[in-house]
Order: C-alpha cells, then structure tokens, then sequence
C-alpha cells in the first residue's frame, strides 16, 4: 500500500510538471503577465481529493521548484511559490467546507488566491504598489480560469478512482 | 442543486461583475505615464500632448513607444516578450517587463469622472 501511494503520488507529480512545462509552450492568448489557464493545477486538486492536504503540499511544492527548474527562470520560482502558498491554504481551507461535488467552486476561489499571491510578490519586487490596478483583472481570469480546471478534475476524480482503484 | 452550491455560484458571479464593473468604470483616456524602473520612478510622460510619436529607452534592455495618446513597448531584451505584445497601457492594464523589472503605468484625468460639464 505504502509503495503504491508512492508511485501513484510520484506519477501525479510527473503529469503535473509535463503539462505545465506543456503549458509554459502555448504561446499566450490574453498578453497580460499572470494571465494563465494553469492545467497543473488539475493534478494537484485531485492529489488533494485523493489523499489529503499534505500530499497536495507535496506535489505542489515539487511541482514549484522542479517547474521553475525546468523553465529557466529564477524569477517565476517567485511568483509561483507565493501563488501557490496562498491558493493551497485557500483550497486546504475549503476542503473541510466544501463537499466533493463542489470542487469547482474551491478551484476558482484558489485560483484568484493564486493570482493575488503573484500580484503581492508583483508589487514587493517591481516596488510600485500602483500595480493593484491589476487586481480586477487577475481576480476574474483567476476564477474564470480555476472554475475550467476544477471543473476538469471534477469530471476526472471518480474516473482516476476507478482505474487506480484507490 | 444544493443550497450551498447556489450560494456559491452567487458569491463567484458577484466577483465576476463587480471585476466587470471596475473595467466599464475605469478612466480610459491616458494621460500621464509613469515609467517605473526597479521600483523607481524613472521618467513621467506626458501623453495628451504628443503629435509625433517618438521612442523612449528605459534602462537598458526596453524601448518605449509614445504616440498620441498612448504608450506600448516597442521592443525588450526580455525572453517572453509580454510586454511588447500587451499593446497600449491603459488604466487597468499597465504595461509590465517582469524579467527587466519595468512598470509603465497609465493614469487617467483627475476629474475623469465627469462625463459632459453643462454650461460651462
């Protein structure tokens, strides 16, 4: 059981950094720094359904440091890990009120976390806090965005449970 | 439906049009520039009263383009190039180069919130 936890969680943090190096290669619809659909983050609420919150925490730091490794930049290692803190604490938060059927809805809420993050770090390293002009926009394509993947791994996570049998 | 699932899905669409209010209420003519360097201010640009475009190079690596009414990014040394394909800044979306650390903020007329003065 322990070994198949292991592979399972490994596997899932593969598929995570491949789509999201996948992702890094579609050139940008919307040209506004922030503005991304996050696929990855498909892999990490079904982590977090499947198994919990610590192993969420695990393949999303994994996939923090080991994305921002692959993509050459230092700087996006930033960005990406204070999105991520502030989105996981979010979506750890709402696990416990939210029931499975609503995983959408905690994917949207942790999206626009996410994007707040960015913008926060945004404003600490460019030093200009006039930057909170783009809150508005970041908010609504977070939630336009997290709705999709949560959506996605809404529709994945009772499959994924059949094939794997977990 | 659940009762909960309905609340939420209130709470996201009142996020979604309050986001979509702030964009209709924004002043959209620009009017000074404010070109940020390294969390510095590094040159203000007056925009409603260019008749030439003309370029401005920030730093080293950025070149700005100022036209009537407006200022985009003409070209970066940065990898992703964002900043060159956002186009015009506008009030709700300034022209940011993450890598080169540059900021170009747009602000709008102070009394923009008036539509027609009356008799003026």
């Amino acid at each position: 059981m322990k070994v198949k936890k292991l592979c399972i969680l490994a596997l899932l943090t593969a598929i995570a950094l491949v789509i999201f190096v996948a992702e890094g290669q579609i050139p940008p619809v919307i040209a506004v720094p922030g503005v991304k659909l996050g696929l990855s983050n498909i892999i990490v609420l079904l982590t977090m359904y499947i198994y919990g919150r610590r192993e969420a925490a695990a393949v999303l730091g994994l996939k923090i440091i080991l994305g921002s490794v692959f993509s050459g930049q230092l700087m996006s290692f930033f960005y990406s890990a204070a999105g991520g803190v502030l989105a996981f604490a979010v979506l750890a938060l709402l696990k416990g009120i939210l029931t499975e059927k609503q995983i959408w809805a905690a994917s949207a809420f942790g999206a626009a976390a996410h994007n707040i993050g960015q913008l926060i770090v945004a404003i600490a390293i460019l030093g200009t806090e006039k930057l909170a002009w783009y809150l508005p926009v970041l908010l609504f394509s977070g939630i336009v965005t997290g709705l999709f993947t949560g959506f996605c791994a809404q529709i994945c996570l009772p499959r994924l449970r059949k094939a794997v049998k977990l | 439906m659940s009762k909960s699932s309905k609340i939420l899905i209130a709470v996201l669409a009142a996020l979604l049009i309050g986001c979509g209010a702030f964009f209709l209420l924004a002043p959209k003519s620009a009017e000074v520039a404010l070109v940020y360097l390294d969390g510095e201010l590094y040159c203000e640009v007056e925009l409603s009263g260019v008749k030439e475009s003309y370029t401005l190079s920030i730093g080293e690596g950025n070149v700005a383009l100022v036209e009537a009414g407006g200022i985009s990014m003409q070209s970066a040394d940065c990898p992703d190039q964002l900043c060159v394909k956002q186009g015009k800044a506008t009030v709700l979306q300034p022209v940011t180069c993450l890598p080169n650390k540059v900021t170009i903020i747009v602000e709008g007329a102070a009394d923009s919130e008036v539509d027609i003065v009356i008799g003026g």
